[in-house]
């Protein structure tokens, strides 16, 4: 019986140079602006590789994490979520608005917020799959929605106040040299990973994502996965901008809108490495933690801000080009 | 051999034309049954309803006698119903184990088995004898390969009906013999397989009765002994198709293009001569190069080395718009993907590529003269859409292809001293169609230009050409005058026998 082969399964597996620098290229990325920094601030006094420093870093970058996580589960079904960062600084004000100011219990409030987040991502997944409209045009108009919701709530107040103790542990309570609010992180990372990529659903999000064709050919309702991918970038928007206010100890009304283009930076930094051309939680880690070593570098070296979006924007630019190059990645 | 799928009455009818009107269609098990057809036919519509992407209209479907009623996809796959489809319908960067079991994963609940899931994708693989590495992600896998993923895929539910639409088009000559190498098994096994293609020889080969679809009745159906390649041609059409005489060479001119030592990663040392008045063919297996040597050619691609001369002046092609400045074009293959402006209408396509003709002063485009040379292509081809603002994406595949060659027959009303390439030019187009393309080519050589066809079609080269070069492993190991060679001789310097 006739035999196709594919001649490169018996090829000897050696040590790939090129594919390995191809995969963890980003990776490397990270280690060397890392070092950089470390060098560069140990002219000024060293005080970048320091624990203490360390450890903000990652304090730093905790809430993002959760961000742009969620963000990375609707990039991976195809869609595009701009409201993020704007549903963020929403369920923020409320969160902080509905113990401060209505004097709930936080956990009721934390619900009202998640609930809020949540909601939001329904209604976006219902606009896209019910009424076809993509996902890149009904976020930005979610986006602009909440803000209006923020403003109708606080009238652009900012919001602080007396905070029970249970939840303001969250963002700024330790556990032994370690934040809390790291630990809770790392933890819905960790969910939200093995989430995509060992479960049906995750499973089902990343076929949609993929190829929503092939995967509507084989049975699989996408439009309900594309709904539960947005619902959860809502929510875990919304659980950012919860913990960000304990962190601060007060909502902005605009606290967490940046976190919209640094998330998708950071999923898209992301996209390069480690599962290349598909949306990936660890990438996103990676592209958040570069993003977090430059802010924090950067400030510690004494570099002007401006410096700092300047240098964010480069980043990403020169990942994401050097991805499309090698044809990984390919948008539109 | 008992009846497994029956379809009565089927009627379809989308806004403005009528897709299947009162089709009969009857599958036995274990047979092959061939779907023929002119490019909108109805020969996809016939294809959507069984799969059950589309509802019919009217009429009855029946699975071994029973009454079926397909509401979707899914309600089609489990009744046994499988369609292998042309365009790729795997996700990209799943490995081969996870696209072949995509939405039937072993495991309970949400959690997937992994090593169930690798265990009954290796063993589907194994019983075909197909030997690729599961773990790699298809992304990875060449066109061929892919294909193989695809129809290893349909076999996981162990389906009673497989329809197959165009599955040779991007194989090679291997990759088909095991493709039908397979059928084979499968027919032993019971299974109905319905064969759609444009490829007499395949179909000839493969199966065992067929039927004949035109605008959207049939026009007849049978057992395979009952047709010759003649009836059936003349079924498709609708008139009988003259044989293309060649017409004897008379006025070859001067040398238009030259390579001298042409070479780049995929082609090495490439001599090759075109001359105003003839015909060029280029055979070659896929893979030998053919179609990077045309890119190279027309400044799609860099040659690493050699030289390029236009009327006998070295020339360097750095873009493709040089090159067509230079008056080379290229008519690629693959020209669904390379060739159209997918969210334009067939009037934009046509005439995108020559607006300089028409344009007035300050650059404005008149319409009018666009739409007498949009209608002119549109005649000239027999492109049959309803007008010039459909757009090109609800076009059937095989008038797509004609836009884009029409799209460069409308770029000069005087060839002399251009320089043609084809690329497969007749790929995905039925018969009648492409008795008229090859006229056509034939027709800008005596008009003055320089035609270089390449084809996997044997009978086509030997049909349209002059002179013939043969490519293998990325060099020209023969040339000569057509009469030189024979389709069999062809083949076997190919293949390097």
């Amino acid at each position: 019986m006739a035999q196709i082969s594919n001649s490169k399964s018996n090829e000897p597996r050696g040590f790939d140079v090129g594919n390995f620098v191809n995969r963890f290229g980003t990776v490397l990325a990270l280690i060397v602006i890392f070092v950089l920094f470390s060098v560069l601030s140990s002219f000024q006094g060293g005080r970048f590789l320091t624990s203490q420093n360390l450890i903000n870093i990652l304090r730093q970058v905790a809430t993002l994490a959760i961000v742009a996580s969620g963000l990375t589960i609707a990039v991976a079904a195809g869609e595009f979520d701009l409201s993020v960062g704007q549903v963020a600084s929403l369920t923020g004000i409320l969160m902080a608005g509905l113990i401060v100011r209505q004097e709930l219990p936080w956990g009721v409030a934390a619900i009202g917020a998640l609930g809020t987040g949540m909601l939001a991502g329904l209604i976006t997944g219902m606009l896209v799959t019910r009424f076809k409209i993509p996902s890149l045009i009904t976020t930005l108009g979610m986006g602009l929605i909440a803000v209006g919701v923020n403003y109708a709530y606080a009238r652009g107040d900012s919001i602080y106040g007396r905070m029970p103790e249970e939840y303001t542990f969250i963002g700024t309570g330790t556990i032994g040299p370690i934040p809390f609010v790291v630990i809770v992180s790392a933890a819905v990372v960790a969910v939200l990973y093995v989430f995509l990529n060992y479960t049906r659903t995750g499973r089902y999000i990343l076929a949609t994502g993929g190829n929503p064709t092939a995967t509507r050919l084989s049975g699989i309702n996408i439009n309900k996965y594309r709904l539960i991918a947005l619902m959860i970038s809502g929510f875990c928007a919304a659980m950012g901008g919860s913990i960000l206010v304990s962190y601060l100890g007060s909502a902005q009304p605009s606290g967490a809108d940046n976190y919209a283009m640094d998330s998708l930076a950071a999923v898209f930094i992301g996209m390069t490495t480690i599962r290349r051309g598909q949306a990936n939680i660890l990438g996103t880690i990676v592209g958040v933690l570069i993003l977090g070593i430059i802010n924090n570098g950067l400030n510690l070296v004494g570099a002007p801000f401006f410096l700092q979006t300047i240098v964010k924007g480069s980043v990403l630019i020169l990942a994401v080009s050097l991805a499309v190059r090698r044809e990984e990645i390919r948008f539109f | 051999m008992e009846t497994l799928l029956e379809l009565q009455g089927i009627s379809k009818i989308y806004p403005g034309v009528t897709a299947l009107n009162n089709v009969d269609f009857t599958l036995r098990s274990g047979e092959v049954h061939a779907l023929l057809g002119v490019n909108g036919a109805g020969k996809s519509t016939l294809v959507k309803i069984i799969c059950g992407a589309q509802p019919p209209d009217s009429g009855t479907i029946k699975l071994q006698h029973n009454l079926l009623q397909i509401k979707n996809t899914a309600d089609a796959m489990r009744n046994g119903i499988v369609v292998v489809y042309q365009e790729r319908t795997l996700i990209p960067h799943f490995t081969i184990a996870e696209n072949i079991m995509l939405g039937l994963e072993p495991g309970r609940g949400q959690l997937i088995n992994r090593r169930k899931l690798n265990e009954r994708a290796d063993q589907l693989l194994k019983r075909l004898g197909v030997e690729l590495d599961l773990n790699k992600e298809v992304i990875q896998l060449g066109a061929g390969q892919q294909q193989l993923v695809d129809i290893v895929r349909a076999l996981r539910t162990e389906p009673k009906v497989m329809v197959l639409d165009e599955p040779t088009a991007a194989l090679s000559q291997a990759e088909t013999k095991h493709l039908f190498d397979l059928l084979r098994q499968f027919k032993k096994q019971g299974i109905g397989i319905i064969f759609v293609s444009h490829r007499l020889d395949e179909v000839f080969e493969i199966s065992d009765s067929m039927t004949i679809l035109r605008d959207g009745h049939v026009v007849s159906s049978g057992p395979i002994s009952e047709y010759t390649p003649a009836r059936v041609t003349q079924d498709i059409v609708g008139r009988s198709v003259a044989k293309l005489e060649t017409t004897p060479t008379l006025n070859i001119g001067a040398v238009l293009l030259e390579t001298q030592n042409l070479s780049s990663a995929e082609f090495q040392g490439v001599n090759l001569k075109i001359n105003s008045g003839e015909v060029v063919g280029l055979a070659g297996m896929v893979g030998a190069g053919r179609t990077e040597l045309l890119e190279t050619l027309v400044g799609f691609r860099r040659a690493t080395s050699g030289k390029i001369l236009l009327e006998g002046k070295p020339t360097q092609i750095t873009s493709p718009e040089n090159a067509i400045r230079h008056g080379i074009v290229l008519v690629p293959d693959k020209r669904i993907e390379k060739g159209l402006l997918n969210r334009m209408n067939v009037l934009e396509n046509l005439t995108v590529a020559s607006l300089k003709r028409y344009s007035g002063r300050l650059g404005w485009l008149q319409q009018k003269k666009m739409q007498e040379a949009a209608t002119k292509a549109m005649d000239r081809l027999r492109i049959m859409p309803p007008s010039l603002n459909t757009p090109v994406q609800s076009l059937s595949g095989g008038n797509k292809q004609k836009v884009v060659f029409g799209k460069w027959l409308a770029s000069s009303d005087d060839v002399r001293g251009l320089i043609f390439m084809f690329d497969e030019p007749t790929e995905g187009v039925d018969v009648g169609a492409r008795a008229d393309m090859w006229v056509i080519i034939r027709n800008l050589a005596a008009q003055g230009a320089a035609v270089l066809i390449t084809s996997s079609d044997l009978d086509e080269l030997m049909a349209i050409s002059d002179r013939l070069y043969v490519m293998r492993r990325g060099q020209i190991i023969n040339e000569g005058l057509k009469q030189e060679f024979t389709h069999d001789s062809i083949l076997q310097q190919m293949m390097g026998g």
